[in-house]
């Protein structure tokens, strides 16, 4: 006869509950990816970016001066996935970029969703030690509706739908290994990190007790989404409270003329690259982390909501001549 | 900061013992600090959400099962199992096959895998020692030490999350991609400048394209490393033990010294109250089977730190809290399996507990006093601590049964079995 033991506690509120909690439906940015107006007829764009420092063109080895103890450093690693791609015109409308997926560097997955890889360092010198390879993509191509555009909007993220896969089932590019958030079933929506000369100090307790110095050579930022949760049941991430998205708008910029620049030493100019007083070397998204508000602040982005700041626009990318 | 504690929430606990012909039912809540259970009190106390099913005595014989009705799964794999074992959940994208498990069983040990060619899966999930590889701290195939000690992967099909600490890790195949690709630390290596190579180590294998072409077709391009992921992922899932000295004393083919029983009593009385967080049929409270109406998925703070008196764990080792961000999370951790808990020492997320005598002393005395050193701190204050981690009147008479009950759950099967071996050993 079946012998069995059955003990079960209930508790009425959910608020140790961890199982679909986070809220949120789930359903990230759905850009329309058809085209509309002017019958159907397109007109290709091609969008260039350039790393920097300041206003000098930045490339992997140079040596230049960030942080606000103007520190001299080099760049270790620059990747960051853009969507949402869109042009403005002159009476505030926008219209979306459609990309055409190349099994490397663009995806659009037929349902208004384009994602596009941005890798601006070429694994030489200073960047050399991530375990990246060598090519670099520096524009995104594409096509958009016919008309007369001044501006352009963007986000560095990547789409509810396409954000959670494995990086094994991921579509190009959302399958590089260095833009993995595998602990937050993600991916890094951006990956900027620099060598600071000197390295970057941080204190260790020692088994005595008392405190010394270590030091770690790169100072980096990964933005992603975090307070994600699965759902077991399904065997997937549902939700995540913190997004991260960040938006960008540039409302004066012509494709033609001018490139976008991607300013590194603005990135980390109110930051002391030099020091590492809590979480991750740098800042990885974390809530807590001393050095994420600095940084987020950089970004336009409110580290306590995930969501775009109130009072904080973003300075890490502008205009520039080409 | 201490008032971030969690407020205690009415629950309501009962246990149903079913006997030969008699079914006993006992309401309890946990009332306060002593642990003492209130029989027929109205609700107070604990917070945790948990599940456990432990048979008692009985009579069933090892019965081989079909999988059941509402399992998707359209493999040819068959589960053997005991009666008070649940069936578990194949994912619909990656029903179990024999074919995958052995394909998964090779890939599991092949240190080509891994960017140096130094470490396989096998490296820190060693058969012998339960699928984990007796070190505090795991170490990746390029020498960077991992934060956290390298879990066991007995009856991992039944884990609804997996690693220490991260609700967003759902499935085998997502968590893989940790060991494979992460950075911070190395694991195996895989990386951008590698993968290629990686990949084109495994597709030159003649013996590879045999088992490729067996569990997942015919297809020129089978070898990729999603299929790696799905092999890995069905060998993993067919590691289940069922044949501990324990499960045998179940099913009426062993018995248990005095020791032993006394021992077993205490673990699922309400004076340790171990079966709280360790009572399923796998000894912990993340259980996920087919059949199920709710998935429970709690962590615990079990009062192992308490640094700088605010409730804080050492960096990088925070739990749950370092995915969410809430300060009530800080300290989470899943409570793992007991199955074979005596050969998988050391003990705790961090591997800082020694032997399973400085375990049961830990939650004798409700969290854990570090008391020199870089971590000092009382850990029994910890503000963040599970409600049910209080001091508990447990002498050493009776931690030393609570430890010769836990040695009763080694599986020698499991840890010898042929099937889960390492092919490419010597």
């Amino acid at each position: 006869m079946k012998i069995s033991m059955l003990s079960t506690c209930i508790a009425v509120s959910l608020s140790t509950c961890l199982v679909g909690c986070g809220g949120g439906d789930g359903d990230g940015n759905t850009g329309n990816g058809v085209n509309t107006g002017n019958n159907g007829i397109t007109q290709d764009v091609n969008i260039n970016f350039k790393a920097l420092a300041g206003d000098k063109a930045l490339a992997c080895d140079d040596t230049f001066i960030t942080g606000v103890n103007q520190t001299n450093s080099k760049l270790a690693d620059i990747h960051f996935y853009v969507s949402n791609l869109k042009l403005i015109k002159s009476d505030g409308s926008a219209e979306p970029v459609t990309l055409n997926s190349d099994n490397k560097w663009y995806y659009n997955d037929g349902k208004g969703n384009n994602v596009a890889m941005i890798d601006l360092e070429n694994n030489y010198g200073s960047c050399n030690a991530n375990g990246n390879d060598k090519d670099i993509n520096s524009v995104i191509t594409g096509k958009v509706a016919q008309g007369n555009y001044i501006g352009i909007s963007y986000d560095i993220g990547v789409p509810d739908s396409l954000n959670h896969l494995d990086i094994t089932k991921s579509p190009a590019p959302l399958d590089h290994t260095g833009l993995a958030w595998s602990w937050q079933s993600g991916k890094k929506f951006l990956k900027i990190e620099v060598k600071p000369e000197g390295g970057v100090v941080y204190d260790v307790k020692n088994a005595d007790g008392t405190v010394s110095t270590a030091t770690a050579t790169t100072f980096m930022m990964h933005l992603g989404s975090t307070g994600c949760s699965g759902d077991p049941a399904k065997g997937e991430t549902a939700t995540c409270t913190y997004k991260n998205t960040m938006p960008v708008k540039l409302t004066n910029f012509n494709p033609t003329t001018q490139s976008i620049g991607v300013d590194v030493a603005g990135l980390f100019k109110n930051s002391d690259i030099k020091r590492n007083n809590g979480g991750a070397m740098g800042c990885m998204s974390a809530l807590t982390d001393p050095e994420c508000p600095a940084i987020f602040n950089t970004l336009g982005l409110d580290l306590n909501t995930g969501l775009p700041a109130l009072n904080a626009n973003q300075t890490l990318f502008k205009v520039v001549a080409n | 900061m201490g008032n971030g504690a969690i407020k205690p929430l009415p629950t309501l606990c009962i246990l149903l013992e079913v006997y030969d012909k008699t079914v006993i039912m006992t309401a309890f809540s946990k009332s306060d600090e002593s642990g003492a259970p209130s029989f027929g009190k109205t609700l107070l106390g604990s917070s945790l959400l948990c599940l456990a099913l432990v048979a008692c005595g009985g009579s069933e014989t090892t019965v081989t099962n079909q999988s059941p009705a509402n399992n998707t799964a359209t493999g040819n794999w068959y589960w053997k199992l005991p009666s008070n074992f649940p069936y578990p959940v194949e994912p619909a994208d990656n029903p179990m096959t024999y074919e995958k498990v052995e394909l998964g069983r090779y890939l599991f040990y092949d240190k080509r895998l891994s960017g140096n060619g130094t470490q396989s899966c096998g490296t820190c999930h060693q058969q012998s020692k339960a699928f984990t590889d007796g070190l505090a701290q795991a170490v990746g195939a390029t020498g960077d030490l991992h934060p956290r000690n390298a879990q066991s992967l007995v009856n991992v099909i039944y884990s609804p999350t997996f690693t220490w600490a991260n609700p967003a890790l759902v499935s085998l195949e997502s968590q893989m991609q940790t060991p494979m690709f992460s950075e911070h630390p190395i694991e195996m290596g895989i990386n951008e400048s590698n993968k290629t190579k990686i990949l084109s180590r495994i597709q030159a294998d003649t013996h590879y394209q045999e088992l490729f072409a067996k569990a997942f077709g015919n297809d020129k391009q089978a070898i990729t490393y999603d299929n790696i992921v799905k092999a890995i992922a069905s060998f993993e899932r067919s590691i289940v033990s069922a044949d501990s000295k324990y499960d045998r004393y179940l099913q009426g083919k062993a018995q248990l010294t005095a020791q032993e029983l006394r021992g077993k009593d205490l673990f699922n009385g309400e004076k340790a109250e171990c079966f709280h967080c360790h009572g399923s049929f796998n000894f912990n409270d993340q259980v996920k089977y087919a059949s199920q109406n709710r998935i429970d998925t709690p962590f615990h703070n079990t009062g192992l730190y308490n640094l700088d008196n605010n409730g804080s764990y050492p960096q990088g080792n925070g739990g749950v809290f370092e995915l969410s961000g809430q300060s009530t999370d800080m300290g989470k951790f899943r409570a793992p399996s007991l199955r074979n808990v005596a050969i998988t020492a050391p003990y705790n997320h961090d591997g800082s507990t020694k032997t399973l005598e400085d375990v049961l002393a830990n939650y004798a005395a409700g969290g854990r006093n570090i008391t020199t050193g870089q971590f000092v701190g009382d850990g029994r204050k910890n503000p963040y601590k599970d409600d049910l981690i209080v001091r508990i009147d447990l002498s050493t008479q009776e931690q030393a049964d609570i430890v010769a009950f836990l040695r009763t759950l080694t599986d020698e099967t499991v840890l010898t079995d042929s099937r889960f071996a390492d092919p490419f050993a010597k």
